[in-house]
């Protein structure tokens, strides 16, 4: 695929194609991340935040792509590294070839808000499956709540969106007990 | 404070963007001034985002994680380079490690996978799988035959040239394999190759049946890999392997191919998991063999017969075993270790309802895990864990008891949940594989075991490694690496159909339905046990009755001549044997008149006695002037029997008299008589003969004819009433013995149980249930982080001087001692290492009195103390 035709695929919805294109340079990223002090378990979540955030900043319409595509996912991956490592205190010469060193402000990366949709998808965990389902139906597939009535056997469109409401409140509660625990 | 629905639905029009300008106006107002509405507005673009986040992981997950197709062909080397970790059992990867060299990049990029083999996920395997030794299985249906033949390991097949030049002959193994049903082949050296029926072609890739001839030679030890000169190099290369396996079907002499549809399992022993490996074909060429093109593996999860697989606790049926003979049965039995684990449930229908009731009710409010860790079901150390800090950390003078584990219970899995999920509904589920056998195993060591397995229960539509990530969040430190262990399995799941939804319902459903059961089963049993029970004593309250109105009968028989308004002497059932009436008191209308004969001037005193005091007996004296005999008030076996003054002129008719005594009891039947002149004699004794009925009769009939018919009417009554009273006696001690026995029954039935609980308990708090020993509640001390306790003694007044207080664990070890009584202990014993959660006693003294209390540590970390079957590791304290 080229790169013209992973950004189109992505925009267009079908995402596996890109991911499964993408996916075949998870090996030598994940030697590069081995390498540089990182280990196997690191490595995939490293690869899948990177393929995430690489999506997510495609389907930006706004997003131009001024380096190859595969360069600018190893500078993600470099970058999610670097981010770590200085977590866990570590240091190490991140030079990776082939990579496009990328900086925060170019990536527009929160780290607060990095932070704070990581405690959101931890509660979103914790509510029931319907729930997650509803929203995930809802927000993700953009399906219509008379769809979304229909497939998850609610009795009336207005049912579901109740229950959907009622979802929200119930992890906003989840989420509130979350900020007041950590 | 909790936002109302309302306002969601404007929130979340507001960010999507779907309100008018005007809507969009007023709400940026009401938003200026509302930091509540605010933080509802942030909520929502965090949890909108989040969402989308989160599905898109899943379906990157998904994508990755696919299988391709394999491909078939004919080749007969494989290289299987894996290892296996035996430590909680890890699952076989089966692939090549691209070894040592410093061009590890360039050979990934080399070798990008083409596509993925779907390979089989295999455990290590137990005793328990039938597979056969040797060189035939064809009979043998193998284990796996037939469930999940789709995930078969596919081997990557080359074109075959056999023209590998060992160093040494090949050890060539032969077996027989129907190709109607398949085969399992075990190898002289461990390898399992399981065959799924219908598993070979033609060159031409049509299907053979009959009986195929496989011929496998395996080459595990380096030394056999280098007597058969297999190399293992990629390309100028070298691999570590772990070991390889050739394998070539005949077919009536002629070679024939492996079906791709239905491939082969392949499964070899080792000692540690490399989830590096790959598989590789073998090419082979002059002689030598190269290995190229490696495949990534994707594990899929192979189903296994739910019979299978254990999930009874480990170490349970040793247990169990340790405690026979147990209602009869003296030898162990695996459907009896499985009944005696289910009646263990502690939960109870009420629980049960209750917790099916909030999740329909909550269907999709509440989500399993907060359901499963409904606190009247089960108590997990970690639900109760003691968030509070006391600011003291000493040991007061107080009588407040802080924390009390509230009617606390055991914390373990319901035995209940595992029978609901042995059943045919989960076959197809990821719970029948080995891998969660092997979860589970650990789950019965989780304090929060229950809510761990509902996680599994709960995603059971997806890859377990989803599960194992929620239970990683969950579990104490101590279990968090293997945990890790499992989430780095990266497992998927069965290749089935799940509705998740229909499961749960299910599940529910069995567990309600079981708990019936055995509540039905434990009420029949304390039917039957206490049935006996119930028979004897209504035998006896019969008994009873009939006594007492036998001693109205007895009364009514008595010579009562004109007694006008006088009633016979009230005797109480103890009292039959003085049944007579004092001499003076109470009486008969002639006695009255007898009496006035003895107001006339001074009675003669007569005592009488006998010779030797005889059980229920009675002496009586005749008045002649009466005509009557009348039994005498008796203290110590001696009665005082009154005549009139000598003077008087009825004392010629006295002049004659006998006096007699009577005494039926279960030593027989005796009797004494006397005849006597009161005016020369004060003093009689009697001398007991046996006698009989009849002779008895005559006798009396020879001293007074006209008494003798009531008296021996009364006699008979006498007999009745005593042989009553025997049986009564004899039931009653029917019925304690009775009651002794099920009462022993009782306490073995019930130290057995609490044996039993106490082994699968993970908690340290102990149960204080109805049978507990101690109904008292204990005092709880917690130690938490930063050692305070919160346990106040209240000594009462006691003497500074002399005073001594020595703690003591379970097991009567002392952990300390002071002689200061407003010592502050923190819990930790003479080297100042903590002492871990438990049951203690001190025991406090001053001059010769002392006093025992009884309390308990918690704390929040797993210290333990180690039961003898266990590992438990000593931990620190959480952060």
């Amino acid at each position: 695929m080229t790169d013209q035709e992973i950004i189109a695929s992505i925009r267009e919805g079908d995402r596996n194609k890109a991911i499964r294109f993408l996916y075949k340079e998870f090996p030598k990223i994940k030697a590069l991340i081995v390498k540089s002090g990182g280990n196997k378990s690191l490595a995939s979540e490293i690869f899948n935040d990177s393929l995430m955030l690489f999506i997510e900043k495609v389907e930006n319409p706004a997003f131009k792509l001024t380096s190859k595509a595969t360069t600018y996912l190893y500078g993600i991956n470099r970058f999610l590294l670097k981010n770590e490592l200085r977590k866990q205190n570590k240091h190490h010469d991140l030079e990776w070839s082939d990579t496009l060193i990328i900086s925060e402000q170019d990536l527009e990366y929160d780290y607060e808000k990095e932070e704070k949709l990581k405690l959101m998808e931890h509660v979103l965990t914790k509510i029931s499956e319907k729930c997650q389902k509803i929203f995930e139906l809802f927000y993700f597939k953009h399906q219509s709540m008379e769809t979304i009535a229909h497939e998850l056997n609610f009795t009336s469109k207005n049912s579901a969106k109740t229950q959907k409401y009622k979802c929200l409140q119930k992890a906003y509660e989840l989420s509130m007990k979350e900020l007041t625990n950590s | 404070m909790r936002p109302a629905l309302k306002q969601f639905e404007q929130v979340e029009a507001y960010v999507r963007g779907t309100l008018t300008d005007a809507e969009r106006e007023a709400f940026d107002a009401q938003l200026a001034d509302s930091q509540e509405l605010q933080e509802l507005v942030q909520f929502q673009e965090i949890a909108i985002a989040a969402v989308k986040r989160k599905a898109l992981r899943a379906e990157i997950l998904a994508a990755t994680q696919t299988g391709g197709t394999g491909f078939s062909g004919m080749s007969t080397w494989i290289i299987i380079a894996f290892i296996i970790s035996v430590v909680i059992g890890g699952s076989i990867y089966w692939i090549g490690n691209i070894g040592n060299t410093a061009d590890n990049d360039e050979l990934y990029l080399h070798n990008t996978p083409i596509s993925s083999i779907d390979f089989q996920q295999e455990e290590n395997r137990n005793e328990k799988s039938n597979e056969t030794e040797g060189s035939t299985s064809a009979e043998n249906s193998s284990v796996a035959e037939g469930n999940s033949v789709d995930h078969a390991l596919e081997l990557p097949f080359t074109e075959n040239n056999n023209d590998l030049i060992p160093w040494i002959p090949f050890d060539k193994q032969q077996f027989k394999v129907d190709t109607e049903i398949g085969g399992t082949l075990e190898g002289k050296e461990g390898t399992l190759i399981i065959v799924p029926s219908d598993a070979f072609t033609d060159k031409h890739g049509n299907s053979i049946s009959g009986t195929i001839d496989m011929e496998v030679v395996e080459a595990l030890e380096w030394s056999d890999m280098l007597a058969y000169n297999l190399t293992t190099t990629n390309d100028d290369k070298a691999l570590s392997t772990g070991g390889m396996v050739y394998m070539q079907p005949y077919k009536e002499g002629e070679k024939v191919f492996f079906n791709e549809n239905r491939p082969v399992y392949l499964e070899i022993p080792t000692e540690e998991v490399v989830p590096e490996m790959m598989a590789w074909q073998g090419m082979t060429s002059d002689g030598n063999i190269n290995w190229r093109s490696p495949r990534e593996l994707v594990r899929f999860l192979t189903i296994i017969d739910l019979e299978l697989l254990d999930f009874i606790p480990a170490g349970f049926l040793e247990e169990v075993e340790g405690e026979l003979p147990f209602r009869g049965h003296t030898e162990i039995s695996s459907n009896l270790v499985d009944s005696v684990y289910y009646s263990l449930t502690q939960s109870n229908t009420s629980t049960i309802e209750e917790m099916a009731l909030q999740q329909d009710s909550a269907e999709v409010m509440g989500d399993f895990s907060t359901i499963s860790s409904n606190k009247t079901a089960y108590k997990w150390g970690r639900a109760k864990r003691n968030k509070r800090k006391s600011k003291k950390d000493q040991v007061e003078m107080d009588t407040e008891d802080l924390k009390q584990p509230d009617d606390c219970s055991y914390c373990f899995i319901d035995p209940l949940s595992i029978k609901a999920i042995r059943t045919n509904k989960f076959q197809k589920t990821f719970i029948a594989t080995k891998e969660f056998e092997t979860r589970l195993q650990v789950m019965h060591q989780l304090p929060n075991g229950q809510e761990v397995l509902e996680i599994y229960l709960s995603h059971l539509d997806e890859n377990m490694s989803v599960s194992d990530k929620l239970a990683f969040r969950l579990v104490d430190e101590e279990f968090r690496e293997i945990f890790q262990s499992f989430i780095d399995q990266r497992a998927t799941n069965v290749d089935a159909k799940i509705y998740q939804s229909q499961l749960s319902a299910f599940y529910n459903k069995k567990r309600k339905s079981y708990l019936k059961e055995v509540e039905k089963n434990r009420a029949r049993y304390q039917k039957e046990s206490t049935a006996r029970l119930k028979e004897l004593q209504s035998e006896l309250s019969t008994l009873t009755k009939s006594q007492s109105t036998n001693v109205d009968d007895a009364f009514k028989s008595l010579p009562v001549t004109k007694s006008v308004g006088l009633s016979p002497p009230v005797s109480s059932v103890a009292n039959m044997n003085t049944y007579a009436t004092t001499w003076y008191k109470t009486g008969w209308i002639n006695i009255d008149k007898y009496l006035h004969l003895l107001e006339k001037g001074e009675p003669t005193e007569v005592w009488v006695s006998t010779e030797s005091t005889k059980p229920e007996m009675r002496i009586y004296q005749c008045i002649n002037p009466l005509r009557t005999i009348v039994p005498l008030e008796l203290s110590s076996g001696r009665g005082k029997a009154l005549f009139p003054d000598q003077s008087q002129s009825v004392s010629s008719a006295v002049k004659q008299t006998y006096c007699l005594a009577l005494s039926q009891s279960s030593e027989g039947l005796f009797y004494a008589e006397k005849k006597y002149n009161p005016y020369l004699t004060n003093e009689v004794a009697l001398k007991w003969e046996k006698i009989d009925q009849n002779a008895l009769y005559k006798r009396l009939s020879a001293l007074s004819p006209r008494n003798n018919a009531s008296l021996l009417k009364s006699l008979k009554e006498e007999e009745k009433r005593i042989a009553l009273a025997l049986k009564i006696k004899e039931k009653q001690q029917e019925l304690k013995t009775e009651q002794e026995r099920l009462l022993e029954i009782e306490e073995k039935e019930n130290a057995f149980r609490s044996r039993l609980l106490n082994y699968l308990n993970q908690c340290s708090i102990p149960q204080t249930s109805t049978n507990a020993i101690s109904p008292s509640k204990m005092r709880v001390v917690t130690p938490d982080a930063e050692s305070n306790n919160t346990f106040f003694l209240r000594l009462g007044k006691i003497s500074p001087v002399g005073f001594t207080a020595l703690i003591k664990n379970a097991n009567g070890r002392t952990v300390y001692e002071t002689s200061n009584p407003y010592f502050n202990w923190n819990c930790s014993d003479f080297e100042e290492s903590p002492c871990p959660s438990g049951v203690y006693t001190c025991t406090y003294s001053t001059k010769g009195k002392s006093k025992t209390v009884t309390f308990q540590i918690q704390r929040e970390s797993a210290l333990q103390i180690a039961p003898p079957k266990r590992q438990s590791k000593n931990d620190q304290n959480r952060r």
